[in-house]
């Protein structure tokens, strides 16, 4: 009973152990996504891009989102089933964003030449061999992160318990 | 496992990255020649005509600046009536366009003027609008698909016997050999090729008997309109059947349709 109530964290224990958790998952979030969010709110890059920038902000926010989550949650098991989910999520994302590997970019107001009068430009890109790279490292990555979870799980059980004494 | 999982890690990131830095690089490049240097550039299409087709010429240059070859590229046209529906595809194939090198072609798209006509001849009498669509496509760095074009460009087209009216046939006058009436045709020709053809007047008696034919030929150029009085002397052939009355049936006869065209039949006498 002793040992249980010796183990009772103190405010500062609380702190020293919340306290980096908070720091990384800010400088996480930052680099998995809250940079680039605060660089495109802070300039007008929007109005330069030919895409619309509502799918990419949303897969920003999603990734930022996770890191932050993932960073506090470290030492646990729900790092890695969440780092398990957002890569999977992301693949479901990137083929949805690129409907398929087919992007059509409405560039029109970028030409420089008049177009004849009704016609209308066409500017497709097929990414589909890239696209399908890129799900194909996400599959991998998939695995890797399986295999940590697996990892993390037998490191775990491997660690010796100290069951609460019989009254 | 530790260390497998670490190289697996390594792995996916150095591989991620260097794909990643290849999209935006081949995106970007492409990008760069097409909108800032108009590197892929459509002309002005031209109309020509030559022995019974319509030719649509269109230039396109490409000018590969950018940092990959430009490989498999089909040069494909297609020209639609205002339905919509097909009239005449063409397609051209090209290789390769190295980087750093250029073309200039001419993609040709033809039509067969008397087979259009003959299949819709409402196009004879009133003006209407062509639709084309020009598209580029082709494979950049081997990896990633392009497609570029314009489509709906209007193409006008202008009927060759706008307005078409047939008048002022009145008395006729029976010489023993000939029977002479004036007639007026009017149309204007608002196509791009001249109206070169015959109107041919054929006689038959009160019992449908063939008398004799007459016929008056026309040339009415490209974009003006023909509405003179002529006259018309029909040679009797059966001038013994002449008898006073009987009917004229009226066909007029163009260079570029396969088949005469019937404006129909009056009474006389």
């Amino acid at each position: 009973m002793a040992d249980c109530i010796n183990d009772e964290k103190t405010l500062i224990d609380w702190v020293k152990l919340v306290l980096p958790r908070i720091m990384r998952s800010i400088v996480g979030g930052f680099i998995m996504g809250g940079g680039v969010l605060l660089f495109l709110h802070l300039t007008d890059i929007k109005s330069f891009l030919p895409l619309e920038l509502s799918g990419l902000t949303t897969l920003l926010y999603i990734s930022m989102g996770f890191e932050i989550v993932i960073q506090l949650l470290s030492y646990t098991i729900f790092q890695h089933v969440l780092r398990l989910a957002r890569t999977f999520l992301f693949m479901v994302l990137l083929v949805l964003e690129t409907s398929g590997g087919i992007i059509n970019l409405p560039l029109e107001s970028f030409l420089t030449l008049p177009l004849p009068s009704n016609a209308n430009f066409v500017f497709n890109i097929d990414v589909t061999v890239v696209l399908g790279i890129f799900i194909l490292l996400s599959t991998l990555n998939l695995a890797k992160n399986l295999l940590q979870t697996i990892q993390f799980a037998v490191k775990q059980a491997e660690k010796p318990r100290t069951l609460p004494a019989f009254k | 496992m530790r260390q497998s999982i670490r190289a697996l890690s390594w792995t996916i990131t150095i591989s991620s990255l260097l794909v990643f830095a290849f999209f935006v690089t081949a995106v970007h490049s492409l990008s760069q020649t097409i909108l800032t240097e108009q590197g892929i550039q459509l002309g002005d299409h031209q109309i020509g005509y030559s022995d019974d087709s319509m030719t649509l010429s269109m230039p396109i240059s490409i000018n590969n600046t950018s940092y990959f070859d430009i490989t498999q590229i089909q040069l494909s046209s297609t020209l639609n009536n205002y339905y919509g529906q097909e009239l005449s595809t063409a397609t051209q194939l090209i290789e390769t366009i190295e980087m750093g090198t250029n073309i200039h072609i001419a993609h040709n798209l033809s039509l067969n003027v008397p087979m259009l006509l003959s299949s819709a001849t409402v196009l004879l009498f009133e003006d209407t609008e062509f639709t084309v669509d020009v598209l580029v496509d082709f494979k950049y760095a081997s990896a990633l698909g392009f497609q570029i074009g314009l489509v709906n460009m209007s193409v006008p087209w202008g009927a060759p016997l706008y307005g078409l009216n047939f008048s002022g046939i009145g008395s006729f006058q029976f010489n023993g050999t000939h029977l002479v009436t004036n007639c007026t045709v009017e149309f204007e020709n608002h196509s791009f090729l001249d109206v070169n053809g015959t109107v041919q007047l054929t006689a038959y008696n009160h019992l449908d008997e063939y008398l004799g034919v007459g016929i008056h030929e026309f040339n009415v150029a490209s974009h003006s309109q023909l509405d003179a009085p002529f006259e018309v002397a029909l040679l009797m052939e059966y001038p013994f059947a002449y008898s006073g009355s009987g009917t004229i049936k009226i066909t007029l006869d163009l260079d570029f349709l396969d088949y005469p065209h019937n404006l129909g039949s009056i009474t006389y006498g």
